[in-house]
């Protein structure tokens, strides 16, 4: 595991950042971005729900060809990450910079479960017949999950540089900084997928 | 604001817990479709709020990003339940 041990003992000075300092949230600039991402898919939601009023028969349809037991188990899959995420900054927090490398792993990997999972979810709906122009309902579906899945995919490419950034010491108020927003952004996934799934999968 | 792990596991605890009662009321329970969204909806709410609170650390957040997100928590809630009463 390289150096990381030595990082929880090492003392702060102008261009070392100690993890006893790690704490939410991140700079005020990402949260404006956190913000804006969140309103967009508001603004997802409201049109997703302002079209299935008018066309209900048709949502419905397309509906029943969704596998929930998927879209379940995903959902299981990322509040399990988030909990694992929120350990992990716990842990450094505590100097625990080998349990939380291994935190930020399993959340990661737990990411590309989800991914697995939803690009699963992909193929069958495919070969089912049905595409973004088979009906509304798919057309919001591919493109609402399509969007969160790269969210959840740039998440995942942000835990690795964390990790790795972590393996070799966090030095510069930027990995500290990179933490922050990585664990932000992550649990922002987390919270808009508690929307997407039971508005997809199971609103009737 | 950091959580306890005792705080952060229950959070979890109630978030599986409350994923799988939305699932058995949509599948298993047979109630009328617009009571079936309000509770889902909402239940997804709650849900949010413990992710908000417990993992997010809203609580240690500035005054206007509470009240964005407590704003938008309930208008995504609201949205989807109410157009789906019209």
């Amino acid at each position: 595991m390289g150096r990381a041990p030595q990082l929880a003992n090492r003392t702060t000075s102008a261009n070392h950042v100690d993890p006893q300092e790690i704490s939410l949230p991140g700079d005020s600039g990402f949260w404006m971005f956190i913000a804006a991402d969140a309103s967009l898919f508001a603004l997802l939601f409201f049109q997703f729900s302002r079209d299935r009023s008018s066309q209900s028969v048709v949502f419905d349809e397309g509906q029943q060809h969704l596998t929930v037991l998927l879209g379940t188990v995903n959902t299981l899959v990322l509040v399990t990450s988030s909990w694992l995420m929120a350990s992990a900054v716990r842990s450094l927090h505590r100097n625990a910079v080998r349990t939380g490398m291994r935190l930020i792993a399993g959340t990661a990997a737990l990411g590309l479960v989800f991914a697995a999972v939803k690009i699963a979810e992909y193929v069958l709906a495919l070969r089912s017949g049905h595409t973004l122009s088979t009906s509304p309902f798919f057309m919001y579906y591919f493109v609402i999950t399509g969007i969160h899945l790269v969210h959840l995919m740039i998440g995942v490419v942000v835990l690795v540089v964390v990790g790795w950034r972590l393996r070799v010491g966090i030095r510069r108020p930027s990995d500290r900084t990179l933490l922050e927003c990585g664990t932000v952004y992550w649990h922002l996934v987390d919270l808009l997928w508690m929307f997407i799934f039971p508005m997809l999968y199971l609103a009737r | 604001m950091l959580q306890t792990p005792k705080v952060l596991r229950w959070a979890w605890v109630g978030l599986v817990a409350i994923t799988v009662l939305s699932l058995v009321v949509a599948e298993f329970t047979g109630i009328p479709s617009g009571v079936e969204t309000a509770v889902v909806i909402a239940a997804a709410a709650i849900k949010a709020r413990i992710i908000l609170v417990r993992y997010m650390g809203e609580r240690s957040f500035p005054a206007w990003l509470r009240l964005y997100f407590g704003g938008w928590l309930v208008v995504c809630a609201a949205t989807i339940i109410g157009f789906n009463f019209s």
